[in-house]
């Protein structure tokens, strides 16, 4: 596909956005009843679901290494019916295997796992359809179901991913625009509070004056992500309060 | 936020904060659960609401799991046999300990144990056996330690258990309840429930020395009903989010008793039936 | 079919409950729960189907989504039909035990199973409407079904879940020219329409069966079991029935005990009326779902987002 194609002259995209513009998001926390914690999340037409189970008891307690902290565990499947294609997924799929490690990784950092010593979180993620920006969308539900499971964090983290054509920075590719041949993207990962990034990755390539406009647009993306999440979790506490205060006497 | 004035200090307790919203900049409060400090504010951690006790800020999170407390009144299942002691799952972050010194040997009285006692521990407390107990103390670890050494503690038989939400059992002097339909609950802070036949405690002494049995008394066909009706209602109360107490279980129950025990689980009629918990309990004031 | 272990003297309890036709939650032996049913969430698929059977929406909880894709026939397969590909995944949300290959036997079992059922003559599809051209091309469906949440009575929900998915199903028409080439000899090519407003259901799908699972427990047996049961169940046996009520699929597991014969007649009997009885309230389920679904809107969310 042609970089004009990406980008009409008029600064619109293949879905009618602007440049600087986020798909649709919708979100919302405690939609699964067994879980601890878990979220559904759509940006566009990637759509995942979480389910975080713990702190609990570590299945394997061997698999302790450090006995003052939580140990993450990530596992990330695909739903076969995801993709326009059908495809199965074996477990062992290395780009699975990469995401589920990105996630935890994102997430031992973020999370307050020396108040939790010798204990596991599990999080499991399903991709239910692809439509680009996996990574950033398994990020932002796992924030979510960890928030949704009362799990002690420094802070949300909120992904996004930005990407370059004709030297104009486009937020939140969806999965045409991430396919495109020569299609520079990033997925950056911040903690909101403080601005600190916790996951960068960037494929194919950029110049190096070019990388600080498109992480800036990226991390603008961020912002309101978090605001988005926050609203969900709102949503979610303010049920539980006003439930629970009708029956405090 | 700051919670500096008298007046934002009254809406504490209805104010709901997010993981990394500040709280409180005043270096006169102390941070408690659920939040951290970090350049001089205090910060929430999970989302929940903000509680503070003299200088104590916490914020207490809506939906986690059980964090034990000593004094705690809990229901466990046993998950592992051990060496001289067992794991129980009491829906915590980590499997709490009880430990053979921390049980009463068959027998009544207080006796030495024995090394006859650890190879039978099998024979007090196995895998899957449910377990009524009190949070004695702390390992260095965090792990709970729990006891039994009380005639009312010890092994759960005649009825059925319930797990619910842990933040709806409010700690309370007590948890052991005979409710007036003839069943007995026991009301365990961790979120698990036992829900059983009532046997007078002094048959319960009277049987000392089968603690550890595993047979249940007979059970009748309307003790049978008001247990599992009982079991109901409790299920009803968490799905709906409403605080479970014995008084909150007896609403629930009298209520029900216009419905079949198996319709109590249909959303409409576990609506209407918490609902009218809700406003007898607003009655009550 | 999790991991959850029982005291005896709740084994005890639940048993003799059962033999007293009065079980731990009130209900009787042939009584079900709840069953929660919405179709047509994954629009990406070309049918789709989510339920959940259990008390206050707590249950077992199934996603299916079925994808048609058009195969090139090879030597060796069948001349003149299409085919079904089915394949179960046990989520680890279920169970903890399921993670990583944990739940790789019991999705093999699972996917053994609906494919007993689905695929042949049993299943009431028409499979030779699913071929194209003989011996040239033909329709795959592929039925994926995710299992998130098990609270007993797992094949039974799931059998919901992929009817439900399969009555949702529409493949796009397909339009076959025969051209006679210079040899004399006919050949033939073929055209997918793209075009949503013309698709049509898969031929057959109302005469697919439903399953109800006895389990044994103590003297007696229940049908639908929740999880607690589930684990005093000493045998299980599952029975489809199809609409015309012929048996279409048996399928014994446990190995605590066998049944007797007489109990087995009892059951297959017992087996009919029940399926009768599921039959009407699956179609009744199935209506309302589509009644209150506005329109076409796939949407994956709809039950994540809204009420499910």
């Amino acid at each position: 596909m042609s970089r004009q194609e990406l980008l009409s002259p008029e600064g619109l995209r293949i879905d009618g956005r602007r440049a600087n513009e986020l798909r649709r998001i919708a979100c919302k926390a405690s939609v699964l009843n067994t879980a601890d914690g878990s979220a559904y999340y759509e940006q566009g037409n990637t759509k995942v679901l979480v389910a975080v189970f713990g702190p609990r008891e570590p299945r394997q307690r061997t698999a302790l290494q450090q006995h003052d902290q939580a140990i993450i565990n990530v596992e990330f499947n695909v739903a076969p019916f995801s993709t326009s294609e059908r495809r199965k997924r074996s477990k062992g799929d290395k780009r699975l295997l990469e995401i589920s490690s990105f996630v935890r990784q994102t997430f031992e950092g973020a999370v307050q796992r020396g108040v939790y010593p010798r204990s596991q979180i599990d999080i499991y993620v399903h991709l239910l359809q692809h439509d680009g920006g996996m990574l950033e969308a398994c990020v932002n539900a796992a924030t979510l179901a960890l928030v949704d499971a009362g799990i002690s964090m420094d802070d949300y983290v909120c992904a996004c991913t930005a990407g370059l054509v004709d030297e104009q920075p486009l937020l939140d590719l969806n999965g045409q625009e991430e396919s495109a041949i020569n299609m520079p993207g990033l997925t950056v990962a911040v903690l909101p509070r403080n601005g600190s990034i916790a996951l960068l990755q960037m494929e194919s390539k950029i110049h190096a004056t070019k990388l600080d406009d498109v992480m800036q647009l990226a991390i603008e993306g961020c912002k309101h992500i978090h605001k988005k999440l926050d609203e969900a979790v709102l949503a979610a506490a303010n049920d539980l309060a006003v439930k629970l205060n009708n029956s405090v006497q | 936020m700051d919670i500096d004035t008298e007046t934002q200090q009254q809406n504490l307790t209805t104010q709901i904060v997010t993981p990394g919203s500040a709280i409180t900049s005043d270096p006169a409060f102390m941070r408690g659960h659920g939040t951290f400090g970090e350049h001089g504010t205090i910060y929430s951690s999970v989302a929940g609401v903000v509680e503070r006790i003299n200088k104590l800020v916490s914020v207490r999170s809506l939906k986690q799991r059980y964090s034990g407390e000593i004094g705690d009144i809990v229901v466990g299942r046993i998950t592992e046999v051990a060496s001289k002691r067992w794991r129980v799952d009491v829906n915590s972050r980590q499997d709490a300990m009880l430990l053979l010194s921390s049980i009463n040997l068959p027998g009544g009285i207080q006796r030495r144990k024995s090394e006859s006692d650890e190879l039978q521990m099998r024979s007090f407390f196995a895998e899957g056996d449910l377990v009524f107990a009190e949070v004695q103390s702390y390992f260095a670890d965090g792990a709970l330690s729990l006891h039994t050494r009380s005639i009312q503690y010890g092994k759960l038989r005649n009825g059925t258990f319930v797990s619910v939400f842990p933040q709806l059992v409010p700690r309370s002097r007590s948890h052991f309840h005979t409710l007036p339909c003839g069943v007995d609950v026991v009301l365990g802070v961790n979120g698990y429930i036992w829900v059983s036949k009532h046997v007078p405690a002094a048959k319960v002494e009277a049987n000392a020395e089968h603690i550890y049995s595993n047979k249940n008394e007979e059970i009748s066909e309307t003790e049978r009903e008001s247990i599992a009706r009982v079991a109901n209602c409790i299920q009803l109360l968490n799905r709906l989010y409403v605080k479970i107490t014995d008084t909150t279980i007896i609403f629930a129950y009298e209520a029900s008793l216009g419905h079949a025990v198996k319709d109590l689980l249909t959303m409409d009629i576990a609506t209407d039936l918490a609902h009218a918990v809700n406003s007898r309990l607003a009655q009550q004031g | 079919m999790t991991s959850l272990i029982l005291s005896p003297a709740e084994q005890d309890f639940i048993t003799r409950g059962v033999e007293g036709g009065f079980r731990a939650d009130g209900r009787g032996s042939l009584d079900r729960r709840q069953v929660t049913l919405r179709t047509n969430m994954i629009s990406q698929a070309n049918g789709s189907a989510r339920c959940r059977m259990g008390h206050l929406n707590v249950g077992t909880d199934v996603l299916v989504g079925i994808k048609a894709e058009v195969n090139t026939w090879t030597p060796g397969e069948p001349d003149n039909i299409g085919s079904i590909v089915c394949n179960v995944e046990c989520s680890p949300s279920a169970a903890q035990e399921f993670e990583g290959r944990g739940a790789d036997e019991l999705n093999i079992e699972l996917t053994q199973l609906l494919d007993r059922i689905l695929n042949g003559p049993q299943s009431g599809i028409c499979l030779e409407k699913l071929c194209i051209i003989p011996k040239q091309a033909y329709w795959v469906l592929h039925i994926d079904a995710l299992v998130l949440d098990v609270k007993g009575g797992i094949v039974d929900t799931l059998i919901w879940a992929t009817r439900a998915a399969l009555l949702s199903t529409k493949l796009p028409r397909v339009v076959v020219e025969s051209i006679e080439d210079e040899d004399g000899n006919l050949q033939s090519e073929f055209d997918v329409v793209d075009d949503a407003e013309d698709q049509i259901a898969v031929e057959g799908v109302n005469n697919l069966p439903l399953t109800v699972t006895f389990n044994q427990i103590g003297k007696r047996y229940v049908i639908d079991a929740s999880e607690q049961e589930e684990a005093a169940t000493q045998a299980r046996i599952t029975v489809a029935v199809s609409p015309s009520m012929d048996i279409c699929a048996v399928q014994k597991s446990g190995i605590l005990r066998g049944f007797s014969p007489s109990l087995l007649t009892e059951i297959l009997h017992t087996a009919c009326k029940i399926a009768r009885e599921e039959f009407s309230r699956f179609k009744d389920t199935f209506a309302a779902v589509l009644s209150n679904q506005s329109s076409n809107e796939a949407n994956t969310g709809s039950t994540f987002l809204g009420a499910f």
